[in-house]
């Protein structure tokens, strides 16, 4: 079973799934800048018909990877997913250094204290405002790393990303693929099966290493192209649609399809940080019938689309 | 018209009374509301407070400086009602701890883009709740980091155009936060110096050269005493009281502010540090003026500084 926004699913029941994408995103603290408003009646507006053009191609579900700080608001996306008829799974966990405050930094904060905070939000309803927990669940683990190496609390974030996926028995997606090796080392090193871990980011720019891949899905993890549609070379990760392409078509030649999901890490509303200038639906409208012309056929397709996150999604708690 | 700004609005500046210029209400490093490990119960919270601003009140304090910046658990709707039932003026501050406090939204926005937006808290207000500032207080790590002096640089700009003073707890690094805010054009005068009387931050000479300059020495440490404790800053409040002597014999009993920088409750896994806690502004009032009595310091001089000097400093004209 899987935990969606809106109560347990069957894995089966999850369709096409978007790995990696946002519904609002923001950094820690942006409630204090006066000249930043969120229009909740008009995100929300804004947001169910980015989902409702994605149901509409076939879309069914997507992973909400902002991780706890990021601006989530666990009630907000119950609702946005009952308005626009789309799964959401939304997520636990720290999304990286810089987006980390001071309270988390403090060595006093151990990794099996982050395990326990992840693992509530698992098990018992996410942290909503007011120090109020809220009876909606995360389903996932998210975590990410920088370019230059792991910090230390990106250490304990990861340690403690595995030990609560473990015990809810849910995926860990990473993001920083720079890092790929020393993540799955730590979360592996912490019990997490190799099956349970997703490598995110693996089509940044400044990353993408085919090889690299090929060894992560050799090791038994899943490798995510989750950028897609980020092309604007204005954004430091962005990388043509069509050379991302050639990433996933090496890996379906290769006979790695089925290590293979996909995403377009969109944002719904984004709160004092630059938008991504195309929605969820980019990823059926456009890149799968890219991906269908490189010659990719329709059951690489459903298994990188629906298989592989139904598998991901499938997993049972304490292993 | 000279006033001060608390949080249920202006006042004059001779309507302050005594006041502990350095200390918190709440306080608790950016972030620590989304850790459900150290939430808590706000009416409980809430009385505790009360009792402590109460207590206060009844010993004669009349003014409280709360030191908590954006983000730190300042929290004006629940000072306003504190305010309101203790009788204790409430003052917020706007600005950021130091730069390794400063919360992840704000990293890497511009000097003037923070300048303006303290000005924009200190005359409309915080949010929307019309509530103003009385200062800005920033602040540095062990150093003053380049992150540090953009703080600085930006306290001070909004400073001037405001007309408010700025506390920098940076007493470690005094004549670099004077240069700084000096060469933002800012009169000196209406900068404090903080924990100046920290435990390893004790510097006579210093102090004498900040007052020559014209700034605010503070002394705000008093109550932290409890040196068998894991702190960095707590040590016999006899070491504060001779600072204060050596001053006020250099003539400088006009440049010198006291308080003890208690938390009248922690936030986070501040709450599990041994300092915290473990005395209130009451106490400072209760046991501060034996300290001083017994090397030569009148009673009538703790509460002179007490009332006096704040009134001096606070005052926006």
């Amino acid at each position: 079973m899987t935990q969606t926004v809106n109560g347990a699913l069957a894995s089966a029941q999850l369709g096409v799934v978007a790995v990696r994408e946002y519904v609002i995103r923001a950094r820690p603290g942006w409630e204090h800048d006066p000249w930043l408003e969120l229009d909740r009646p008009a995100a929300f507006d804004a947001i169910v018909s980015a989902l409702r053009a994605f149901k509409t191609l076939g879309g069914g579900t997507i992973v909400e990877a902002g991780g706890t700080l990021c601006g989530r608001d666990p009630e907000m996306l119950e609702k946005l997913a009952s308005a626009s008829g789309v799964n959401i799974i939304a997520s636990t966990g720290l999304a990286g250094e810089e987006a980390t405050p001071a309270h988390f930094q403090h060595s006093r904060i151990e990794a099996a204290d982050l395990a326990d905070l992840m693992a509530d939000e698992l098990t018992t309803g996410m942290a909503a405002r007011g120090m109020r927990r809220s009876s909606v669940r995360a389903g996932a683990v998210v975590t990410a790393n920088g370019p230059d190496g792991i910090p230390d609390i990106g250490e304990r974030a990861l340690r403690a990303a595995a030990l609560a996926a473990r015990r809810a028995g849910v995926p860990v997606f990473t993001s920083g693929s720079a890092q790929a090796r020393r993540q799955l080392e730590l979360l592996t090193l912490e019990g997490l099966p190799m099956e349970c871990i997703v490598i995110g980011h693996c089509d940044d720019r400044k990353a993408a290493d085919l090889r690299r891949d090929m060894e992560i899905v050799g090791m038994g993890a899943c490798v995510a192209y989750d950028h897609v549609g980020w092309e604007d070379g204005s954004a430091p990760h962005a990388l043509s649609d069509e050379r991302r392409a050639e990433l996933v078509k090496g890996m379906v030649d290769a006979g790695f399809a089925n290590r293979v999901v996909l995403a377009c890490s969109a944002i719904g509303c984004a709160l004092g940080m630059a938008a991504s200038k195309h929605a969820t639906s980019h990823l059926l409208g456009s890149f799968v019938p890219r991906l269908s012309k490189a010659g990719i056929g329709e059951s690489a397709l459903h298994t990188m689309l629906v298989e592989n996150p139904r598998r991901l999604f499938a997993a049972e708690p304490g292993r | 018209m000279a006033h001060v700004n608390t949080v249920m609005g202006a006042i004059h500046p001779d309507e302050l009374g005594p006041t502990a210029t350095h200390e918190h209400i709440v306080w608790g490093p950016p972030g620590w509301e989304h850790d459900p490990e150290w939430w808590f119960h706000y009416p409980q919270v809430f009385a505790k407070c009360l009792a402590g601003l109460v207590e206060y009140r009844e010993l004669g304090g009349r003014s409280i400086m709360c030191c908590s910046g954006i983000g730190l658990g300042r929290d004006v709707e629940f000072y306003r009602m504190l305010s309101k039932y203790s009788g204790v003026n409430i003052i917020v501050p706007t600005g950021f701890w130091a730069a390794a406090g400063i919360p992840n939204h704000f990293l890497g926005k511009s000097i003037d883009y923070l300048s303006d937006m303290f000005v924009g808290e200190l005359t409309d207000g915080i949010g929307n709740t019309g509530v103003r500032p009385g200062f800005i207080k920033v602040g540095i790590g062990r150093t003053m980091t380049p992150g540090d002096e953009m703080l600085h640089r930006a306290a001070a700009r909004a400073a001037k155009r405001a007309g408010v003073p700025v506390v920098s707890h940076g007493a470690w690094e005094a004549l670099k936060v004077l240069e700084i805010l000096g060469s933002e054009g800012m009169d000196l005068s209406r900068v404090i110096i903080s924990h100046c009387s920290h435990g390893g931050a004790i510097d006579p000479v210093r102090d004498r050269k900040v007052a020559s300059m014209g700034a605010w020495i503070s002394y705000d440490s008093f109550t932290v005493t409890n040196t068998s404790a894991v702190t960095h800053y707590a040590h016999p409040d006899e070491k504060r009281a001779e600072a204060v002597k050596q001053m006020i014999d250099a003539g400088f009993m006009h440049r010198m502010l006291l308080s003890s920088d208690n938390n009248l409750f922690s936030l986070g896994w501040m709450r599990s540090s041994p300092y915290v806690g473990k005395a209130t502004q009451a106490d400072f009032l209760r046991s501060t003026p034996g300290k001083l009595r017994r090397i030569g310091i009148s009673e009538e001089i703790f509460w002179k500084i007490l009332t006096e000097n704040p009134k001096q400093v606070m005052a926006i004209q």
